[in-house]
């Protein structure tokens, strides 16, 4: 096997909040291959973004203590270095933002941020190249009336146009990776899928792999090769999708699962485990998701339990797996 | 109350707004007391005079000690500024809730009377009206009052729109209370926060305003000792002593400072929004 | 709205001028109308005030009649309309001379005042706010907010008389008195050095103080993250992406301010001896010269509207989301 586009190493990030530190991720580790599409899935407080900050080094002000290694595209990266990532960032890394109503600036036209959103990976060119460009993308993720988009306000467009915006911002940049961090989570459901099928069309036409954050298993079982399950900052399994679905071996996993099963698609929304993702401050001496685990056992309250893997790439972190 | 002095008294700048505004109270207050002089008492003979040790701050052009003077000035610029602030404060209550509660017609009305005054600059209107009818303590107290009323009127109003539409409030209707009833019991107490705090924000825009008419000639009339009129003569009399500048100006900055950092960490101390951040 | 947005946008613009120019005049009339009310109330005989006591009752009659005293109130405000929209503001009544010339006459000191002032609060203001922002928390941010509240809360007058007492009284630098040779430019700037300082200090702490907060709400925001994702340089992100939004509701206060500006003006110009409408103001109040103050201040306050419709224009000119919505609720 070719060496994988990324490779995260042993990521750990907490959260100053009032005077105590949250832990947010302790120790992740998971590979990106390439020309793949990888899901980070995980309910709400689980790091998923965390994740997707970090290795763009943009992580809040209030980040402590950011400690992690990751190889990408051959180099090997310090997380703790943001200035080193700082490189990265617009060229070989590129973010599509969960909400469209607020990551693009009400003053300024389309035109102009994909313009400048490109003055790092096109120094040579001139505005009016780069508007083309900006233009021409425009009609690849299905907008129409381009060059009339190029100057309008993001106000005057809907969710939906404003995310394909976002995605034409970031296939601007040509990168290794793109990051789709919740980038469907603001729109309705149609929109949602349109969106999707933009992304999944993506694949083909970036040199490089996609990590698409969700909190929705469904969601990323639609388009993605392979999938990490993340609870309370840590990998509780990994797998590829078809192997996730098929045979689940973390409870998480498993729950997740169920809650996504389409028997009663009206009620789907509204069917969730029981508890929620535990605070980070002090954490769990066992296994982190004891606590709300159907099947857990004494020793998962006092041990935590190692990453049991097969030779197929499916591991979990579970006494049961 | 207590609670409130305290938040107040965690930040700095809020530490040193109440000390002064204690201190210029405190000065107030004892003026007539811990005053060298009398105020008004006339000594040709030292005229001019810089700081010493019988005239910490020196005299001014009839001789008259400074000290003394800028004390007296502090009762006339707390009594004048409190007096405006309530006037307009009072005014601006009932006309506010006049304005909620009344029909569309009269609330038009109140509001177009509000637009009107606000298109003046207040220290313009105030100036203009003064000019017009006359100085005198009661004419500057009425007619600065006037220019400050319509912002007590539209938080009034504000306020009493929010209240009038709670849930409370309607179900207190249907058990039959009368209107007059509502307002007294539910709407004064809850607008009188914000009007506090806007009553504070005001008062060194009055003192402001007090001093500058004052030193225009059209303030507080003399022999009274207000810093605006201090610094009329200071100003007539600079070539000859800057003491009796220095005197009226460092009041009057101390005031304005004081009051405008008291009334900011009041404002940020009852800010729910900002509550539990230190 | 489907189709093309923009000439819509055009339109809208244009209609929410015009509307803005029509609640002006309101505004104007309403203005003028309390302004001659106010005068109408003074208490006594007007004549005789206008006068003054040592004014014989033959004199105060023949005034009276020649001022048109003696008509009725709606007769004279409709006459004082129809004078003021004539450019007619009245006459000195001591020199007889027309009101609208000796405001005419000096109004440039005052608008250069005005201008130099608010000039030189910005071009400080808004970079030092930025810095603030940006080096938050720091000894300079920390020296910037202190110095800022000082001289905000610090009256203007106050401000200027103790620069009049440094500068001049001790240092002897700069020259004090008057608005400098007409027709002498470089004179006339030097002199306006230290008026416009006074009023601008306040102002630079004011707009400091108010970029500094949005800012730090605007860098917060996630639009800019996203220009950080793309690499935009952080120049770049400050002074353009950055500081378009907060200049909005910097602008906003600002435009609340004018009549501060106006105030402080007159009370600078009465400090420096400068020729202005503050100084025609002040030397009216001191002669009981009624028409001249009423005037004066009329003029004032036509600044004042003027100067906020500019503001108001400014704002739907830096924000395109007011600008839809006013396009779209705009008169049809």
């Amino acid at each position: 096997m070719a060496s994988p586009l990324l490779a995260l190493e042993e990521l750990s990030v907490g959260f100053r909040v009032g005077g105590e530190v949250l832990k947010a991720l302790d120790g992740i580790s998971l590979t990106i291959p390439s020309n793949r599409i990888v899901g980070v899935v995980g309910e709400s407080g689980s790091g998923k973004s965390t994740v997707a900050l970090a290795l763009m080094g943009l992580l809040p002000s209030n980040a402590t203590s950011v400690v992690g290694r990751m190889a990408f595209d051959g180099k090997r990266y310090d997380l703790a270095n943001r200035v080193e990532l700082e490189r990265l960032r617009g060229d070989r890394i590129a973010m599509v933002f969960q909400d469209p109503m607020t990551a693009l600036n009400p003053v300024f036209t389309i035109g102009t941020q994909l313009v400048d959103a490109q003055r790092r990976k096109q120094p040579g060119l001139r505005v009016a190249e780069l508007r083309e460009r900006a233009r021409v993308i425009l009609g690849r993720v299905g907008m129409t009336d381009t060059a009339e988009r190029l100057g309008q306000f993001p106000h005057e467009l809907s969710g939906g146009m404003r995310q394909r915006v976002m995605i034409a911002m970031a296939l601007l940049a040509e990168p290794r990776l793109l990051i789709a961090d919740e980038a469907t989570t603001a729109l309705d459901v149609t929109i949602e899928a349109q969106i999707m099928t933009e992304l999944e069309t993506l694949r083909g036409a970036i040199e490089g792999s996609i990590l698409l954050v969700s909190h929705s298993l469904g969601l990323v079982s639609q388009i993605c090769d392979e999938v990490v399950v993340l609870y309370a900052g840590r990998v509780v399994e990994s797998a590829t999708t078809h192997d996730l679905f098929t045979g689940a071996r973390h409870p998480y996993t498993k729950a997740l699962i169920s809650c996504e099963r389409p028997s009663e698609p009206e009620t789907r929304r509204f069917r969730s485990i029981p508890g929620s993702v535990p605070r980070l401050v002090d954490r769990p001496k066992g296994c982190i998701f004891a606590a709300r685990c159907p099947s857990a056992m004494d020793r998962c309250r006092s041990e935590v339990p190692p990453w049991r893997g097969t030779e197929s790439g499916h591991g979990a972190a579970c006494w049961l797996a | 109350m207590r609670i409130l002095l305290a938040r107040i008294w965690q930040w700095p700048t809020g530490r040193l707004g109440l000390m002064c505004v204690a201190l210029i109270l405190l000065v107030a207050l004892l003026a007539p007391v811990i005053a060298p002089y009398g105020p008004n008492a006339i000594d040709v003979k030292n005229r001019l005079q810089g700081p010493s040790f019988t005239h910490w701050l020196g005299t001014d052009h009839l001789g008259r000690d400074l000290l003394s003077r800028v004390m007296d000035g502090t009762r006339v610029a707390v009594l004048v500024s409190i007096a405006v602030i309530a006037i307009a404060a009072t005014i601006g209550l009932l006309l506010g809730m006049i304005a909620a509660l009344a029909p569309r017609r009269i609330e038009r009305i109140v509001l177009v009377i509000f637009d009107i005054i606000s298109a003046f600059p207040s220290t313009i209107l105030a100036l203009a009206l003064i000019a017009l009818f006359g100085t005198g303590v009661a004419n500057l107290v009425l007619l600065v009052s006037l220019a400050f009323v319509p912002q007590f009127g539209r938080i009034a109003r504000a306020q009493t729109l929010a209240i009038r539409n709670a849930p409370f409030i309607e179900a207190e209707r249907v058990l039959g209370a009368s209107h007059g009833r509502i307002v007294l019991s539910h709407v004064l107490p809850n607008i009188l926060g914000p009007v506090f705090v806007l009553a504070s924000m005001n008062i060194p825009v009055v003192i402001t305003i007090e001093a500058g008419l004052s030193f225009l000639g059209i303030g507080v009339p003399p022999p009274l000792a207000s810093w605006g009129s201090m610094l009329r003569d200071g100003y007539t009399y600079l070539n000859q002593s800057v003491w009796p500048t220095i005197g009226a100006a460092g009041a009057l900055t101390l005031a304005t400072l004081g009051s405008t950092l008291f009334g900011e960490a009041l404002r940020d101390a009852t800010d729910p929004k900002l509550q539990g951040v230190s | 709205m489907p189709g093309k947005p923009s000439p819509i946008m055009k339109t809208g613009l244009g209609g929410y001028i015009l509307s803005r120019i029509a609640t002006l005049g309101i505004v104007i009339l309403g203005a003028m109308t309390t302004l001659f009310f106010l005068t109408q109330l003074v208490p006594g005989n007007l004549a005789q005030v206008l006068l003054g006591p040592r004014a014989t009752p033959a004199q105060v009659e023949a005034f009276a009649e020649r001022m048109g005293l003696d008509q009725p109130v709606y007769v004279r405000l409709w006459r004082f309309f129809f004078q003021v929209a004539q450019g007619d503001l009245g006459h000195d009544i001591v020199t007889g001379r027309p009101i609208l010339d000796m405001v005419l006459e000096v109004l440039p000191n005052t608008v250069a005042l005005a201008f130099a002032a608010i000039g030189l609060g910005l071009l400080i203001g808004v970079p030092l706010g930025i810095y603030a922002a940006t080096y938050r928390g720091s000894r300079g941010d920390q020296l910037t907010a202190i110095l800022s509240v000082s001289i905000i809360a610090t009256p203007t007058f106050v401000v200027a008389i103790y620069l009049l007492l440094i500068f001049s009284i001790w240092l002897h630098w700069l020259p004090v008195i008057g608005a400098g040779e007409p027709g002498n430019l470089v004179d006339q700037l030097v002199h306006l050095i230290l008026p416009a300082t006074a009023i601008a200090l306040g102002w630079i702490g004011y707009i400091a103080r108010l970029m500094r907060a949005s800012m730090l709400e605007v860098l917060d925001e996630p639009h800019i993250r996203t220009l950080r994702a793309y690499g935009v340089s952080s120049r770049r992100i400050l002074w353009k992406y950055a500081l378009k939004i907060a200049a909005i509701p910097t602008l906003a206060v600002v435009g609340l301010g004018i009549g501060d500006l106006l105030a402080g003006a007159i009370f600078v110009e009465i400090i420096f001896a400068r020729p202005g409408i503050g100084s025609i103001i002040y030397q009216a109040i001191n002669n009981r010269n009624y028409p001249v103050v009423q005037g004066g201040v009329l003029v004032v306050v036509l600044m004042f509207v003027i100067s906020n419709l500019i503001v108001d224009l400014l704002y739907a000119w830096l924000d395109p989301r007011i600008r839809r919505s006013l396009a779209e609720a705009g008169p049809s």
